[in-house]
């Protein structure tokens, strides 16, 4: 599973690049030592980058959610042009077809590119546990969202889903 | 003294009396030492003289091995591919004490005796996980994986190049993204909106909204088109629109522009496909009106130049045209539709007129714009009102705003001397003129929808308020009816209304009007003026020719 999660990893590279450059980013934002800021690596953390642990909850909390949430925001715009294209209106010129597909393809690399990592997960969800009531109603949605998610890109399913989506895209 | 140094290098000698003499310095030089640690310096700092020679040697050779180990370790590591730094720590801390233990054995027993390997608090033992120097806790509190030169360091990491270019391309790419986006969006909206007018039977409001559309599309693509970027920038709307556009043109009847647009956007190859095949039969069905219109337009204008039309014509032209079907290349129901229309040049020749609309019928099923309201007509001068008004019911169910097929049942129910039912029609008719979608440069500045799209409705109208004998309301449906658009019929009422209101002006005006067209008031309206007959004489009872 490690394997295939490093190869869903190459394969949605600029999605990985992306997300990279924001945890980094909110690293720097935040005052979080960066050890290793390369991206692409054979390993768990491959598309993600490694930092001292988190031990306050909004900044872990900021930390696992925002960078997810931008690239999230950039594959969304970017799906929406071949969505409506693609899906809806259909295309009559070649050279808009190859633009819509190159931009499906990059709002799917980022959209398999939206959860932190499992290490990042835990951290955040211990530190979520410790927060008021009020505060874990407030965020239980993101945080459980965050946490289920590590895991589902932990084991490609987030690729897998994004690959059925770009096919039933481009089937129908 | 020797009790702080000990600590510092976790080596400790049993309490002498001499110690205990100097137990009372001993926790301010602790704090010293806190304050050598908190620099990072793992070794401590030799500053008393009284340390005994054995103890200052094994400290000494300590000191060394610990130097050693710290580099070896650091080659070890740095060689190897292990991860486990606290493992290291630990082997490194087994190892001091192990040399520590075979070089004091060099010693004497009681001074081997007089030193511990000291037990360290794990909370106190964690190592920079960079330079692997002890970490201490930092004035907040807190204590970091990092020592402070090393997070220092750490933090001012520089972003990754790729990153970096990542982000930047995506950055371009979003801005594209968003106006494309946008576009499609907007374009996605009107589609959805003109395909929606489609499938409610608003075939005219459809119509307006696509031709706005792809009107819009061109002027976009024109100003593209020197930068040679049209087709990624243009306006794309689309196959489903184009096709969806073509359909709406078949089923208005407005063929002539068919071609056109199938030709603009599909080359003949697509055709074949088929997904395409309704396309290719629209536009077949485009080219075969156009070369019957051609040929039997050359009939029936050479009738209509006569003055008076004979039957003797008409069944001349009937029989040319019939002389161009046996010719083969053209399509029957397309000329039978002009021999239907040669009978209505000539009154009572329903028969006729029935038996040429059934076979374009027949041969044209799906083109209902060309027979649905021609049965309802003739329907309507036989007298068959039923059949009339389920002719009128399915022309309106295929086409909302087809305001021919509401004025015919308009009239077959007050033909019927349902006048109420027939005013309340034309309120529903007049109704749907005021939604029709319209585009800025369809509209008729300053007229209102329903006046451009239903005038022929008001003319039903003010027919209908004189049958009610209210000539104020009949006044003004027909005054709208002359705002809308001057036909033979809405001129012809608007004589007879405004005779009989007493407003001669507009009566001379008219009359001037159709002078100039060299146009007669029929003797008919001349007769209602006179008061020899009225309207439900003209409109109810009787036939009147121009009617």
């Amino acid at each position: 599973m490690k394997i295939m999660y490093i190869i869903s990893k190459y394969i949605t590279f600029p999605g990985a690049f992306l997300r990279c450059f924001w945890e980094q980013f909110m690293c720097k934002l935040q005052k979080v030592a960066i050890e290793n800021n390369k991206c692409l690596q054979v390993n768990e953390m491959c598309g993600h980058i490694e930092h001292e642990t988190i031990d306050k909850n909004v900044k872990s909390f900021v930390n696992a959610f925002v960078p997810g949430l931008l690239v999230f925001i950039a594959g969304a715009v970017l799906l929406t042009a071949p969505l409506v294209n693609l899906l809806f209106i259909g295309i009559m010129q070649t050279s808009l077809k190859v633009i819509m597909y190159v931009m499906l393809y990059l709002a799917l690399s980022m959209m398999t590119n939206i959860f932190p990592s499992t290490e990042d997960a835990i951290f955040m969800w211990e530190n979520y546990k410790q927060l008021g009531k009020g505060l874990k109603i407030l965020f239980a949605p993101a945080a459980a969202i965050m946490y289920v998610g590590s895991y589902l890109e932990k084991y490609c399913v987030t690729f897998f889903i994004n690959a059925i989506i770009a096919a039933v895209i481009l089937i129908l | 003294m020797e009790e702080k140094e000990n600590k510092n290098t976790n080596i400790n000698s049993d309490e002498t009396p001499e110690n205990e003499s100097n137990s009372e310095s001993l926790e301010n030089t602790a704090d010293r030492s806190e304050e050598n640690n908190e620099s990072n310096n793992i070794l401590p700092v030799e500053d008393d003289d009284n340390v005994s020679d054995d103890v200052r040697e094994i400290e000494n050779d300590f000191h060394k091995l610990v130097a050693d180990m710290a580099s070896k370790n650091e080659e070890d590591i740095l060689k190897s591919d292990v991860q486990d730094w606290d493992g290291l720590v630990d082997n490194s801390r087994q190892d001091a004490q192990e040399f520590v233990l075979n070089e004091s054995s060099s010693v004497s027993d009681e001074k081997l005796e007089s030193i511990e390997i000291m037990e360290i608090d794990e909370d106190d033992e964690r190592l920079c996980s960079v330079c692997h120097k002890r970490l201490k806790m930092t004035a907040d509190g807190v204590t970091y994986e990092y020592c402070r030169r090393c997070r220092n360091e750490l933090l001012e990491t520089k972003y990754n190049p790729k990153s970096v270019i990542a982000f930047l391309l995506s950055c371009v790419v979003f801005v594209f993204a968003v106006a494309l986006g946008a576009t499609a969006v907007l374009n996605g909206i009107n589609v959805s909106k003109a395909q929606k007018l489609v499938n409610k039977s608003k075939l005219n409001s459809a119509y307006n909204l696509y031709s706005a559309m792809f009107s819009s599309a061109d002027q976009t693509a024109s100003s593209y088109a020197p930068l040679s970027i049209d087709t990624v920038f243009g306006v794309n709307l689309g196959e489903k629109a184009v096709k969806s556009y073509v359909n709406t043109m078949y089923k208005l009847g407005n063929v002539q522009y068919i071609g056109d647009v199938v030709d603009k956007y599909f080359k003949e190859s697509e055709l074949e496909k088929s997904s395409n095949s309704k396309l290719k039969k629209y536009k077949e069905t485009f080219s075969q009106l156009r070369t019957a219109a051609t040929s039997a337009n050359v009939i029936i204008t050479d009738l209509q130049a006569s003055d008076e039309i004979t039957k003797s014509e008409v069944e001349k032209a009937v029989s040319d045209l019939e002389n161009l079907k046996k010719e083969g290349k053209y399509n029957n129901a397309f000329i039978s539709y002009y021999q239907y229309y040669a009978y209505t040049l000539l009154d009572g020749e329903y028969e006729n007129q029935l038996k040429y609309l059934d076979i374009v019928k027949k041969g044209e099923p799906e083109l209902t714009v060309f027979y649905r309201t021609a049965y309802a007509n003739v329907y309507l001068c036989q007298g068959e009102y039923e059949k009339c008004i389920n002719e009128c019911d399915e022309a309106i169910k295929e086409n909302e705003e087809d305001f021919s097929a509401w004025r015919i049942k308009i009239k077959a129910l007050y033909r019927q001397g349902k006048y109420d039912e027939a005013l309340d029609l034309s309120d529903k008719a007049i109704s749907i003129a005021k939604a029709i979608y319209e585009t800025s440069d369809q509209q008729d500045q300053g007229t209102p929808k329903d006046i451009t799209y239903a005038y022929s409705i008001y003319v039903e109208r003010a027919i209908l308020y004189v049958l009610k004998n209210d000539m104020k309301s009949a006044q003004d449906a027909i005054d709208k009816a002359y705002q809308g658009q001057l036909t033979a019929d809405t001129a012809f009422v608007y004589a007879m209304i405004n005779k009989k209101n007493g407003n001669d002006e507009a009566y001379d005006d008219i009359m001037s009007q159709l002078k100039t067209y060299n146009v007669e008031l029929p003797e008919v309206c001349q007769k209602y003026i006179d008061g020899k007959v009225t309207f439900e004489d003209i409109f109810v009872k009787g036939k009147v020719e121009w009617y």
